[in-house]
């Protein structure tokens, strides 16, 4: 179920609000639980029955770690098997397949023969909840829960249990516990969720059929304006579509009493490869970092060690995003960067003028979203042959009306102008008057209703980092 | 007062959300209708098997979005916008538009058609014209008569009218499909009705637009001249006196009815009728002396021939004719349309019992004329 799908708008959240809110509030785990699970099931019937199992694996896990504080080799063997346990199920389901054809490829096997495993809905993000809270009860970081459904909200909660934020257990384990929602929370909540909703549907479904038209071109008709078309419109379709899932997300748990991080800060205002991580998918990069970075060593240990450890770590959180080898090789484009930003970038960038860093970083990883976008490395390779006007276009057949429209380019400007004004003007957040609250009332029912429209004309559209 | 507000927002939103489940579910205000064929789509039906296929969902999903309240209202709204906004014609319908010049609408198969990008090979072409000789000999051997009616495209008569990007031809020496089969109807000698050149020479000295504006086939006059030529070309085959039609007295107005508005009610907006300018409306008379030759005839062929049929429907035109859309369903009109069972078609009592067969082919239909049916009927020959 899409969050931007008509029957979750108008069927499931209105439904689940009405039955969340009339629950006592001692029960409203229950309620959100049910709910989060009803969502989940929708889209992944036969795995909601696993995501139970994990979280009662999980949760026993994590009362013995509690339990055996004293014995640190079981505990180790404990949490060790947990990880096991964590990721075998990644990778059984989202990475066997890809694995498996690599190998008959590589050693010409037809002979054996494999049942393409089916990816669970958000396999990906549910592994790296399962990982915080487990690693967290075994460094003392936060206690286990009180409650069974305390944890299994925590996994399933469906504002994020699909495509994050990556939420760490002792971030809401108050709030599942104790939680108050009031009318600024529901309104504040609301207006988000809007806001998420107007990115997603107005500006990136509107980019991603750009975006989509070039690279279904055939080669032949690929010029360069077309090729450098295609993935800026891809990049800001990544970008809105992505960070308008966040804030639907944020909206949808702000108003259920949860507050959720911010997962995105103006990215492609960012002046290095290592402000771009910091500003984008926040979660994730907080999650590689403490998760992985750090106990690899962080930078505790040689020069040498720890940019190894950050190619690896950006090796690992590449092929996270998918089982592809161009998800493998974008990882370690954007770990290359990340290194050479310590070697040298960093120290320079104060004699380098804001704009040229602003600029070169975004060009830098518009190159990148060429590996993530394409469907292998061969057809990157070509596009990147396309964009730098290195391979011949001997047929054009599609003229610039075959792949943007003048709504196209409106949004294109629009989405350029968000992404890139920060960087020039500073929003400041003044104190709520009425003046202003009518303002956001007005622009909220307008995102909703423009949203909404597009929706039924246009009928179905996928989040980008669904499958995760 | 910042309290209210927010109170006020939040119940507005959720009047909001209650009004649009209660029209889905209860229709209060009549929904405007919206153009264009639609698949009917089955009720969800839930189950066990099915929720667990995944079925129901995928099934409430499109139900929901099928169902929402004011939903022909918001993609009429949509649509009107990307319009008046952005110039832009929404093409959800499955047929992609383009709005070219003078507000003029264009299917985007004819510019694809007009612009060489659908080229289809020589030799399919040839194969496909070898099967109408073989057909044209087999029916003329048993005394009947046979017209192949190359249907006019629109990008073609008037791309005067398309925008900048698509006025432009693909560079290539390669001709279009329809450059590439007249010589080949010529060395085949087939009986052919070539409209599209008719319409290209006609065009300059025509009173009357061939084409309108919101249309994608030919005008009701087009269809009108289209007729006569029609007759005269089947006149040609026989020396029995066939029926007299004329198109005249011609008024013009803003009121298209029919083919003359089909692409203007596909762009479902507020104001279709924007889109459409002046109309010719022929007046159809057709006499034909008592002892007239009125043939029966089967026509095969797509959307062009209803027109053709609305224009010659009288009694003196032809005996009992029928017409296989798309060699797949059947009927004189698009209402009375059904299933055309291949597999117990009588080819003798249904076909070849006909004086005249006339198998039309619009420009993008080229590389598969007749759909089918020439292949099946020589089938039965042999």
């Amino acid at each position: 179920m899409l969050f931007s799908s008509i029957i979750f708008l108008f069927w499931f959240l209105p439904l689940f609000l009405l039955a969340y809110f009339g629950t006592p509030r001692r029960f409203r785990n229950y309620t959100a639980l049910a709910g989060s699970y009803l969502f989940y099931a929708w889209g992944a019937p036969r795995f909601v029955f696993v995501l139970i199992a994990m979280s009662i694996c999980d949760y026993a896990l994590s009362i013995l770690l509690e339990k055996t504080t004293n014995r640190p080799y079981v505990r180790k063997t404990l949490i060790t098997l947990g990880i096991l346990g964590c990721i075998a199920p990644l990778f059984y389901f989202k990475y066997s397949n890809y694995f498996v054809h690599e190998f008959q490829n590589l050693f010409h096997v037809s002979s054996f023969v494999w049942q393409n495993v089916i990816l669970p809905i958000g396999i990906s993000f549910i592994t790296f909840h399962r990982i915080s809270y487990l690693v967290d009860v075994y460094r003392g970081t936060t206690h286990a829960a009180q409650r069974f459904t305390d944890y299994a909200l925590y996994l399933a909660l469906f504002p994020h249990s699909i495509a994050g934020p990556i939420i760490r257990y002792h971030g809401i384990a108050q709030e599942l516990r104790e939680r108050f929602t009031t009318l600024d929370t529901l309104y504040e909540g609301l207006y988000r969720f809007c806001i998420g909703l107007g990115k997603k549907v107005l500006i990136a479904n509107t980019l991603g059929e750009t975006a989509q038209a070039v690279f279904q071109l055939d080669p032949a008709s690929l010029t360069a304006p077309y090729a450098w078309l295609g993935i800026i419109c891809y990049a800001f379709q990544i970008f809105f579509d992505f960070s308008g899932y966040s804030d639907m997300a944020i909206g949808l748990a702000k108003m259920m009493g949860f507050t959720f991080p911010e997962n995105f800060n103006n990215p492609y205002i960012a002046q290095s490869f290592t402000d771009f991580w910091r500003r984008w998918h926040i979660s994730l990069s907080g999650w590689m970092r403490e998760y992985l970075y750090i106990p690899l060593g962080g930078n505790r240990i040689s020069k040498f060690r720890t940019y190894f450890n950050l190619w690896i770590v950006f090796a690992i959180s590449g092929f996270w995003h998918g089982a592809n080898a161009t998800f493998l090789v974008w990882g370690i484009y954007q770990g290359l960067f990340i290194v050479l930003d310590k070697l040298f970038w960093l120290r320079l960038s104060h004699t380098i003028p804001r704009v040229v860093q602003i600029t070169s970083t975004f060009f830098l990883i518009l190159l990148g979203w060429v590996f993530f976008r394409s469907d292998s490395l061969h057809t990157a390779l070509i596009y990147f042959g396309h964009l730098f006007g290195v391979l011949a276009t001997p047929t054009v057949y599609a003229t610039w009306m075959d792949l943007i429209t003048y709504r196209g380019i409106f949004v294109l400007i629009v989405a350029g102008l968000i992404s890139f004004a920060p960087a020039f003007f500073t929003y400041k957040t003044a104190t709520q008057s009425p003046l202003q609250i009518f303002r956001k009332n007005v622009f909220a029912t307008c995102l909703l209703l423009f949203s909404l429209a597009s929706l039924v004309s246009a009928q179905f559209n996928p989040f980008i980092y669904f499958r995760f | 007062m910042l309290r209210a507000l927010k109170i006020f927002h939040l119940g507005f939103l959720c009047v909001l959300v209650l009004g649009v489940l209660a029209q889905g579910l209860f229709v209060f205000l009549p929904e405007q209708k919206l153009f264009g064929a639609l698949t009917s789509l089955p009720q969800p039906h839930f189950s066990v098997s099915s929720w667990m296929s995944g079925s129901f969902q995928k099934a409430s999903d499109e139900w929901a979005v099928r169902h929402v309240g004011f939903r022909s209202y918001l993609i009429k709204t949509e649509n009107q916008v990307n319009l008046s906004l952005f110039h832009t014609l929404s093409s959800q319908s499955g047929t992609p538009m383009v709005f070219g010049k003078n507000g003029y609408l264009f299917e985007k198969d004819a510019i694809n058609t007009y612009r060489k990008t659908d080229r289809a090979p020589v030799a399919t072409l040839e194969e496909s014209v070898v099967r109408l000789r073989q057909l044209q000999d087999y029916l003329q051997q048993h005394g009947k008569l046979f017209l192949f009616v190359l249907a006019p495209n629109k990008a073609m008569v008037n791309p005067e009218y398309l925008p900048a990007a698509y006025a432009k031809k693909l560079t290539t020496s390669e001709g279009t499909n329809y450059e590439k089969i007249r010589p080949l109807l010529q060395k085949y000698n087939i009986n052919t009705l070539d409209v599209e050149h008719f319409f290209e020479t006609l065009k300059s000295s025509s009173p009357y637009p061939l084409f309108v504006r919101g249309g994608t086939h030919w005008s009701r006059y087009g269809a009108c001249i289209a007729a006569q030529a029609l007759r005269d070309s089947l006149a040609l085959q026989t020396p029995k006196k066939l029926f007299d039609l004329s198109c005249d007295p011609v008024t013009t107005d803003y009121l298209p009815s029919g083919i003359d508005q089909d692409l203007a009610r596909l762009t479902n907006i507020w104001g279709s009728r924007s889109l459409v300018g002046l109309t010719p409306h022929p007046s159809i008379q057709i006499t034909a002396p008592r002892d007239a030759f009125r043939p029966s005839v089967l026509f095969v062929g797509d959307s062009f021939v209803w027109s053709i049929l609305d224009t010659l429907k009288s009694p003196n035109t032809f005996s009992s004719p029928e017409f296989y859309y798309y060699y797949s369903k059947q009927g004189l009109t698009d209402t009375s349309l059904k299933e055309i069972d291949k597999k117990n078609l009588d080819w003798e009592k249904n076909i070849f019992s006909k004086d005249a067969l006339i198998i039309e082919a619009s420009m993008s239909a080229l590389p598969t004329i007749g759909f089918g049916f020439a292949e099946d009927a020589l089938k039965h020959i042999k």
